[in-house]
């Protein structure tokens, strides 16, 4: 079998034109390797919808002379995403038998572009987890090593596009759920910056750190896919009206007088050596490239983790509260006398341990009597963490720091303790709460396992980071996909 | 903090019932969690011009005014008909 799937958009785009190959075949590919693979990415497959659409777009490409780069081009879903008449269970028990009654903004402007959507991916329940083992329906294996997990929550976006599954996929990032799987899955994560992607149909989790982005193989693919989905909606009252720049067009343009920030400190100490190694070999590749690299601390490191947790639970508490049992959810079988009790026995049956845990914290935060120490002193702290982070990116285009302070982990190693869970997310939450945009790029490998990178860019600017990630990938840096 | 007692009262304002064996391990992970998010005090009170929002859009559609009162009277015996909105 050709690995078609691997080809940049560009590439395909060249070959669905020049007849060399059709939808469909891309279609076969797809679910093909999915079944033979696994790994469990998918949680539904759109197999007869996707080859109702290869059918009509392939006539188009036929009749067409100029048809739109993205068209034929099949991308997967992360499941917390609504596609209209397709279930969004968002890995949960609780969302088990719903059907989305409209498309988020970000599939139908892809789907409008010709995009053929395969199925929605598996994630940690409500995108609450760093590993895809919090989810309902099944944990999906690292394709580099089935014994490890693909991080999370967007571990089925990042271990699909990784396994040669799709071309890309969405994926959602509220502390780093498109960054972490990217880098256990060796591909390219964005997380954009907050509002740059609207969120209209994406299920919140912590609705003022969401946003959706692309993984990919590449960064012309990121580019190409963040065009397309960026840009102001009025459905999504925190959308940025600034225009979209022509991101792939722009990709080689200006890299004259970069500077990155490569961080040091207190930070690169709580890192395992191995990604502290890779992190060095690939900034020291990065400087020969004539980048000019200085050395930058990023103050407060140490307290991102509990600001995001106490933050994103807050958050989530609320939001979570519309699943009742009544409008939304899991309904199971009566064993209540009174409405109250009706609530309580559903959430508890419909959420999972995780989820549970975090909504408590969350309550726990916004309660009468505790709101000044933790949820307010947050909110506080999280300004500071902002205005520090643009203060240094007044200097440098970028920030360089890792993406995860870990190589993968193990399936079932961190899931029965929570806190080792948490730290995680220990690179990738600052930039989350600064709503900074940020790219996680291939590093190379340790032990078999990937090792991924992260770029923080100043807001609105995630046209440098592309630009960057593409300068770094054609010097070579960057180890193909080992797949 | 009798940690058992305060998780069965958030778990109460949280709508969620915590099963009764379950209450025990809830709690011992509450409290290590608990522990953990209390770095947080260890951070100085920051200045309000350190803490200054950031830009924010809300963009807003325009008001438009729509008169089409008509005199409302019961139109099915005691029940008044309301126009269709879903």
């Amino acid at each position: 079998m050709k690995n078609l799937l691997a080809l940049n958009i560009p590439d395909i785009h060249l070959s669905l034109k020049k007849g060399d190959i059709q939808v469909q075949t891309l279609l076969d590919e797809a679910y093909e390797k999915i079944e033979r693979n696994s790994l469990n990415t998918f949680i539904t497959l759109f197999k007869e919808d996707s080859y109702n659409k290869a059918k009509k777009l392939q006539k188009r490409i036929k009749k067409e002379k100029d048809i739109d780069i993205l068209t034929g081009i099949p991308i997967a879903v992360k499941d917390n995403i609504c596609v209209e008449g397709h279930s969004t269970t968002c890995g949960s028990r609780m969302l088990c038998n719903f059907t989305s009654p409209y498309s988020a903004t970000v599939v139908k402007r892809l789907e409008d572009r010709g995009v053929v959507i395969i199925g929605k991916t598996n994630l940690d329940e409500f995108a609450m987890g760093s590993s895809t083992e919090t989810s309902f329906y099944t944990s999906t294996k690292n394709p580099h090593n089935s014994e490890y997990v693909p991080g999370g929550s967007s571990g089925g976006s990042a271990a699909a596009v990784a396994a040669l599954e799709a071309v890309a996929a969405l994926g959602s990032d509220t502390g780093g759920s498109i960054r972490q799987p990217a880098s256990f899955c060796g591909v390219f994560g964005l997380k954009p910056t907050y509002g740059r992607v609207s969120r209209y149909g994406l299920v919140a989790f912590a609705s003022s750190l969401d946003c959706i982005g692309p993984i990919t193989h590449n960064a012309v693919d990121s580019a190409i896919i963040m065009e397309a989905i960026a840009g102001f909606d009025p459905m999504d009252s925190t959308s940025l009206p600034e225009d979209v720049p022509q991101y792939y067009y722009e990709l080689t343009k200006g890299m004259e007088n970069i500077r990155i920030g490569v961080v040091r400190g207190k930070l690169m100490e709580s890192v395992e050596q191995d990604v502290r190694d890779a992190m060095g070999e690939f900034t020291d590749g990065v400087k020969f490239t004539g980048i000019q690299l200085e050395d930058v601390d990023i103050a407060g490191f140490d307290v991102c983790i509990p600001v995001y947790y106490i933050i994103a639970t807050s958050e989530a508490s609320s939001n979570l509260a519309r699943y009742d049992g009544i409008r939304y959810g899991w309904v199971g079988e009566d064993k209540y006398n009174a409405l109250r009790e009706m609530y309580e026995v559903r959430r508890n049956e419909g959420f999972g341990e995780e989820v549970k845990r975090r909504i408590m914290l969350g309550t726990f935060s916004l309660r009468a009597g505790y709101k000044d120490k933790y949820y307010d002193k947050a909110i506080k702290t999280r300004q500071k963490i902002r205005t520090d982070f643009e203060e240094i990116l007044k200097r440098v285009d970028a920030v360089i720091l890792p993406t995860s302070p870990t190589l993968p982990f193990k399936i079932g190693e961190k899931i029965t303790d929570p806190i080792s869970m948490y730290m995680s997310d220990l690179c990738t939450v600052s930039a989350s709460l600064a709503g900074l945009p940020a790219i996680s790029i291939p590093a190379g490998y340790r032990n078999g396992l990937p090792v991924g990178v992260q770029l923080v860019g100043r807001r609105l600017e995630e046209g440098t980071l592309l630009k960057i990630a593409y300068f770094i990938e054609r010097t070579g840096l960057i180890e193909t996909n080992k797949k | 903090m009798d940690l058992k007692k305060e998780v069965k009262n958030i778990s109460e304002l949280a709508n969620i019932k915590i099963p009764v064996d379950k209450i025990e391990k809830f709690a011992d992970e509450f409290g290590r969690i608990l522990a953990y998010m209390d770095t947080i005090s260890t951070i100085a009170q920051y200045k309000a011009s350190d803490t200054k929002r950031a830009e924010h859009y809300t963009p807003l559609r325009k008001d438009k005014a729509r008169i089409d009162y008509k005199p409302v009277r019961p139109s099915e015996g005691r029940y008044y008909r309301v126009p269709k909105v879903i």
